[in-house]
């Protein structure tokens, strides 16, 4: 459905951020990006929704095909009305309007006749956002806000949804709620989700494929059952060494094996 | 006397400072050069009126069209490549509109004062001892009639929402597919017809001359202190300051309802930082 | 290192803050820097570039470097949009003039307490800014332009009808002319921008920047927002006063038309143009605008006798046309301002030819 080929992206003309990525998505399946801070990973998505641009940033060579056409010199506006929303990191709701005018906003791309059922699918699914309706989304509590958000994003039912970190800064239980309703969200409606994470345990654990990113290139993927059994994802993402062995960093074997990757 | 003449006054400080909330609420930004833009509606209207010879209801709707047409047209040559940049450069950019503006005006119909003309009747309505005219009963009903109609506006349109939305943040706007720039685009043109309403009122008042743009001064503080994203704080901000300023006028003289306007503006935002229906800004650490 | 070489260091060699921090980093940054000062004080001997109307440009130019640099501390390190600056410039300005005129205080005792004076007021104005932050603000500071233009122009007597001021002497030397003039707003604004530079690496220009970006976090880290805050309101008026104690003394005449709500905002556009938080760009802003409006006060009456079948004004409405659309222009393609460019190309200098 959505594939990257050799994608660099530059900010600026100066700063080189992805030096050729190349990822896949296919129709109806979540798949993970993985990777550390500043692995480049909240830039493939921007590249992807196309807001990469109001950033001064520019997709330099490579391509990303969506459903057959070419996106990456598409305006966002037109990319998210092609279907691919993107729910970014930072629980960016529109702080000072209300729940549910936020979603009327996330349904504004829809006819306006299939608003009120959508909203009541949102609903559905998240029954706390019902009880906020009308509260001011910026007095939400932060797990609220990030209902919001993936509520928003359903409104505009986007054929590819681009979910940006959904656990930062978030409590276990609320982490697993919010996940819980991710897993739903692809089974019952057959949505594709490409799901980045730093949490990755949490992440390996709902989807189907997952890629690892470093340095703006992409090191290591494969099915998400498999590489959770990884000895080098479980030992640098997971935080477990080999069974019942200590830790040691001065290792240099790690420390080799973890240098190849960067 | 000088509290209606403050309150008539006021209702077109209301009304440019409806121009001031427009904009803002759309794109958060204060359009310094809305004087600027009443300036030029108001000799729009003089062109179609006097150049033209349009009869008087043709040349207000034309004036009014060609406002929306040019606060679009601002947009699309200015605004519009600043999307996602720093608000800051989008205020400096008003501030220079507002030269090329006045600089517009004086090039095409030169400084001095234009011949006068009445957009209406210049009659007189006694109410008891007072006098009214009816030019300023007009404004008074206009002014309240356009924040009523920008409440609804704002509270019930799926676009007025959307310009409530484009004010939080254009990336995010984009990201749930809705064109930040057509938002934009139509708001500066609503910002444009509200600025050739005020200009019309004010030209046939005070007549048409460059000075016109200075009322931006006074309903600035009026926005202010309704709260600048509230039309109807607009209004009896507008209100307001008109009373303020033609009283202070009368009892004080020396021009000093300008600045008393200011200090009660000030002294209120110690108290209510956001004016008085403004939103209050929502942080987090 | 002994030699001075032609290409940059490979990459940055800094190994602490301080060496990270400090201003000149090179040999031939150095080997600059001097090259350029003395070209600015041998520029009223170098034929061609020494005309009165250069020197005055370039006086009037260091002066606004002063004034806009004071802004710069307030707006683009500290985040407090002020748009009544020439109003404080206007406190300094009378403070020192009229010292100077009815005590006879010399011009390098009144210039401080000009900038006190200034400072002072400014620290009054900036109370609101406990609650108030933004665009809300903005409009105290812009009720200062007109509460303050009010008083100058109906509560004191003096300064409604402008006076004479005394030129700066030095030992025996005065000051009058443009030629001499140039070296005291030289050496003003050298001293005032490397004070700015200096101040703002500090641990106050730290705490600025603090509150800048957020002050909950500022305040949730210690940082007494409110002291800082009039602090920078003092610093922004401060050098306000003493740019308005130079204008004065330079031009010999106190007026208050000097000093109006346009020029204010002349000089935030100086500083949004120059780039928000940089000395640097703070100069180059100030020459940009300058020069511009330089251009409407020569060539506009030009264009008006050429061209005399237009209506009265119209030559003028054209040059402001254009100077408007430049600035706009500018505005479009350098949304950031000069700096922000400045060190780009700075960037694409140190990294070429590898582009990252």
């Amino acid at each position: 459905m959505l594939t990257l080929s050799n994608v660099e992206v530059k900010y600026a003309g100066v700063i080189l951020v992805l030096r050729g990525v190349s990822l896949q998505v296919p129709e109806g399946k979540i798949v993970a990006l993985l990777g550390s801070n500043g692995a480049g990973k909240t830039t493939t998505l921007k590249a992807i929704s196309g807001l990469l641009r109001t950033e001064l940033g520019e997709v330099t060579a490579g391509s990303i095909e969506f459903c057959g056409g070419r996106i990456d010199r598409v305006d966002p506006e037109q990319i998210a009305r092609q279907g691919i929303i993107q729910v970014m990191e930072g629980r960016k709701v529109l702080k000072h309007l209300t729940v549910e005018e936020n979603l009327r906003l996330g349904g504004y791309i829809r006819p306006a006749a299939e608003v009120r059922s959508d909203m009541e699918m949102v609903y559905a699914y998240f029954p706390r956002l019902r009880e906020k309706r009308t509260a001011v989304t910026g007095y939400l509590s932060g797990g609220e806000q990030q209902m919001a958000l993936i509520g928003r994003a359903m409104m505009a039912r986007p054929r590819l949804m681009l979910l940006d970190e959904p656990s930062m800064g978030l409590a276990p239980l609320i982490v697993a709620e919010i996940y819980a309703i991710i897993q739903r969200l692809a089974a019952e409606e057959g949505a594709t989700i490409l799901l980045v994470e730093q949490n990755a345990r949490a992440a390996l654990r709902i989807s189907d494929y997952a890629y690892v990113m470093e340095n703006g290139r992409v090191v290591l993927d494969g099915p998400s059952a498999a590489l959770a059994e990884n000895e080098d994802i479980r030992e640098f993402y997971l935080g477990m060494g080999k069974l019942g062995e200590r830790k040691n960093f001065r290792e240099v074997k790690t420390y080799k094996r973890r240098k190849r990757w960067l | 006397m000088l509290v209606i003449s403050g309150m008539m006054n006021g209702a077109i400080y209301g009304l440019v400072a409806l121009g001031f909330v427009l904009v803002y609420k759309a794109s958060a930004v204060l359009n310094f050069a809305q004087g600027y833009m009443l300036l030029f509606g108001a000799y729009l209207f003089w062109f179609f009126r006097v150049t033209v010879g349009l009869p008087l209801v043709l040349a207000m709707i034309a004036a009014v069209a060609a406002g929306f047409a040019g606060g679009a047209l601002i947009e699309r040559l200015t605004l519009r490549r600043l999307i996602g940049q720093p608000l800051i450069s989008m205020v400096t950019v008003t501030i220079f509109l507002s030269l090329v503006l006045e600089g517009l005006v004086s090039m095409i119909w030169g400084t001095y004062p234009l011949q006068h003309v009445a957009a209406f009747p210049e009659s007189t309505i006694r109410l008891g001892k007072m006098v009214l005219t009816t030019q300023s009963l007009i404004a008074f009903g206009l002014a309240l009639l356009a924040a009523g109609a920008l409440i609804v506006f704002f509270r019930f349109t799926r676009i007025g929402l959307a310009m409530r939305g484009v004010a939080e943040g254009h990336q995010i706007m984009q990201s749930m597919g809705i064109s930040v720039r057509r938002i934009l685009n139509v708001s500066w043109g609503l910002a444009g017809v509200a600025a050739t309403v005020g200009g019309i009122l004010l030209g046939s008042t005070l007549g048409f001359q460059l000075g016109m743009s200075h009322i931006g001064l006074l309903a600035i503080p009026a926005a202010f202190i309704g709260g600048l994203e509230s039309p109807e704080g607009a209004i009896l901000g507008g209100l307001l300051i008109g009373l303020i300023e033609s009283i202070v006028s009368g009892y004080v003289g020396n021009a000093a309802g300008v600045p008393a306007a200011f200090v009660v503006l000030i002294l209120t935002m110690l108290v209510r930082p956001y004016g008085f229906f403004g939103l209050e800004r929502i942080e987090r650490v | 290192m002994s030699r001075i070489p032609f290409y940059p260091p490979s990459g940055v060699y800094s190994d602490s803050y301080r060496k990270d921090m400090r201003i000149v980093k090179t040999g031939k940054q150095r080997l600059m820097a001097i090259a350029g000062l003395v070209f600015l004080a041998a520029l009223p001997f170098i034929p061609g570039l020494n005309a009165p109307y250069h020197l005055r440009l370039l006086i009037g130019i260091g002066i606004a470097v002063i004034v806009a640099l004071g802004l710069n501390i307030l707006t683009g390190y500290c985040g407090q949009l002020n748009v009544g600056q020439s109003a404080f410039m206007m406190v300094g300005a009378f403070t020192s003039g009229m010292l100077n005129a009815y005590w006879g205080w010399p011009f390098w005792a009144s210039v401080i307490p000009g900038g006190l004076a200034a400072a002072g007021v400014g620290v009054i104005f900036g109370i609101p800014s406990v609650r108030l932050k933004g665009l809300y603000l903005a409009l105290t500071t812009l009720g200062a332009q007109i509460i303050l233009t009010w008083i100058a122009l109906y509560g004191v007597t003096v300064t409604s009808a402008g006076f004479t001021v005394e030129p700066v002497r030095l030992g025996g030397i005065v000051f009058n002319t443009p030629q001499k003039f140039y070296y005291v707003a030289l050496a003003f604004t050298l001293g005032m921008a490397l004070a700015a530079k200096n101040l703002m690496r500090s641990r106050l220009g730290r705490a600025f920047i603090a509150i800048r970006d957020n002050d909950r976090a500022a305040e949730g880290m210690g940082i007494d927002i409110f002291k800082y805050k009039l602090l920078a309101f003092a610093i922004c008026t401060f050098y306000a006063g003493i740019g308005g104690a130079l204008l004065v003394h330079y031009m010999m005449w106190a007026q208050l038309e000097s000093f109006t709500l346009q020029d204010s905002v002349w000089y935030v556009a100086m500083i949004i143009v120059g780039g928000l938080g940089s000395i640097e760009g703070t100069i180059f802003g100030v020459i940009f605008i300058t020069v511009l409006k330089e251009l409407v006060l020569v060539v506009g009456p030009m264009a008006q006798e050429t061209l005399s079948f237009l209506p009265i004004g119209a030559a003028s409405g054209m040059m402001l046309v254009f100077i408007g659309s430049v600035a706009i222009l500018f505005g479009v393609l350098e949304p950031r301002g000069m700096a922000h460019r400045w060190s780009l190309i700075k960037s694409f200098y140190r990294l070429w030819p590898f582009g990252y």
